[in-house]
């Protein structure tokens, strides 16, 4: 049983945490604070594993990401910073790869942490705005008035406005 | 080739999040680190109970002997009540009356009167709120108290409590979200049973369910909201 268990985790894990390392790091802008942040919801979904696996792990893991990110930053010592620079990444990268990490991250760290979520989980999740109240505990009418601010500050952020004109 | 941004439309957000430069590789043996993660996690649970197990034996022996004495005492001064301490302001209680959590300045305490189970908040607006009744052999997670109730109700911040059976020592509060809470346990004399109680600091939410730990951090109980 303890077997199947741990097969069908490690299973779980090589099929889909590379996108569920993506969401947390969208959620967070921090390739360390992700992999913590994802490491901590799957902890926690391995050691309920027997309740969820048959039901939706991905979706029970998501809703531990989005809800530890917004919780887990008013609670931790080393409170999200704004700065001017985001920090380097060890990975190799094309300068074109650079300048859109660097637009879209500083447009999300930009937003208050529940607005951060509601864009991640609309627009890389692809959620509907249900699935969104019901992830993040919340009602639907504020996970509309939370992405239509979100949306506004998106469009107004000088970064993303730039990198598209210079496309343009 | 990196896809266009707008910024403002819709499907060019979409595409710009799913951009592969915003891609991460996780680190090899992600699988086996949560996993042992986890290990450490069960085990800490248990010490916790353990621990938690060992300090009520510890009471009851330090208070054995003055309980004891108290006893003797009583017997050879006939004017004098047997019992818990009494608090001219809980006239009915039947056992100590215990503060279970200090929040923004005001005191959550609980107790018994007689196999009623009682809470109440220091706010000058709260009223008591007693259910029961609680057997002293009661199994498992009896009795609990959902956020919202108002005799735990400071300003609003959710607090949950409830009754331990014998076979419990931790209990664990787990929220709709995923989230879990470990809950604080006290014992008072004149108590029929342990009480718990825990503060879910941050968003609200919703409980799902508790889940009762025995002394060796395995699952006894588990009861929805």
């Amino acid at each position: 049983m303890k077997a199947e268990h741990d097969q069908a985790f490690g299973l779980f894990v090589a099929a889909r945490s590379r996108h569920l390392l993506q969401t947390a790091y969208l959620l967070t802008g921090d390739r360390h604070r992700a992999e913590d942040l994802l490491q901590t919801a799957l902890t926690r979904a391995y050691l309920r594993w027997d309740r969820i696996s048959s039901d939706d792990p991905e979706g029970y893991v998501r809703r531990i990401l989005a809800n530890a990110h917004i919780d887990w930053w008013r609670r931790k010592p080393w409170r999200e910073q704004p700065t001017e620079v985001l920090p380097e990444t060890a990975q190799p990268d094309s300068s074109e790869a650079l300048e859109v990490r660097t637009a879209v991250l500083t447009a999300l760290e930009g937003l208050p942490r529940r607005q951060r979520a509601v864009v991640v989980l609309r627009y890389f999740e692809d959620l509907s705005e249900a699935e969104i109240a019901e992830t993040l505990g919340c009602s639907a009418g504020t996970v509309k008035s939370a992405a239509s601010r979100a949306l506004a500050r998106l469009r107004d952020d000088p970064g993303l406005r730039a990198q598209r004109e210079e496309i343009a | 080739m990196t896809p266009p941004i707008s910024g403002t439309d819709d499907g060019d957000l979409r595409l710009l999040l799913h951009s592969p430069a915003l891609g991460l590789e996780p680190e090899p043996g992600l699988a086996d680190r949560v996993r042992s993660r986890a290990k450490r996690v069960r085990r800490r649970r248990a010490l916790v109970s353990t621990a938690t197990a060992v300090a009520l034996l510890a009471a009851g022996a330090l208070l054995a002997p003055s309980v004891a004495g108290g006893i003797d005492g009583l017997r050879n001064r006939a004017d004098q009540q047997a019992g818990p301490k009494r608090d001219p302001h809980y006239p009915d209680a039947t056992s100590d009356v215990v503060t279970m959590r200090l929040l923004n300045g005001a005191k959550i305490v609980t107790w018994f009167e007689g196999s009623q189970w009682c809470t109440r908040t220091s706010r000058v607006t709260s009223a008591k709120f007693c259910v029961g009744p609680i057997k002293a052999d009661a199994r498992g997670l009896p009795r609990h108290l959902n956020p919202g109730t108002p005799s735990l109700d400071v300003d609003g911040l959710p607090v949950v409590a409830g009754i331990a059976g014998v076979d419990v020592t931790q209990v664990t509060a787990h929220m709709k979200d995923g989230r879990d809470f470990d809950t604080d346990v006290v014992q008072g004399k004149g108590f029929v049973r342990p009480v718990w109680s825990a503060w879910l600091r941050g968003d609200p939410g919703t409980v799902a369910y508790y889940v009762g730990y025995d002394a060796l951090g395995h699952e006894v109980a588990r009861v929805d909201a």
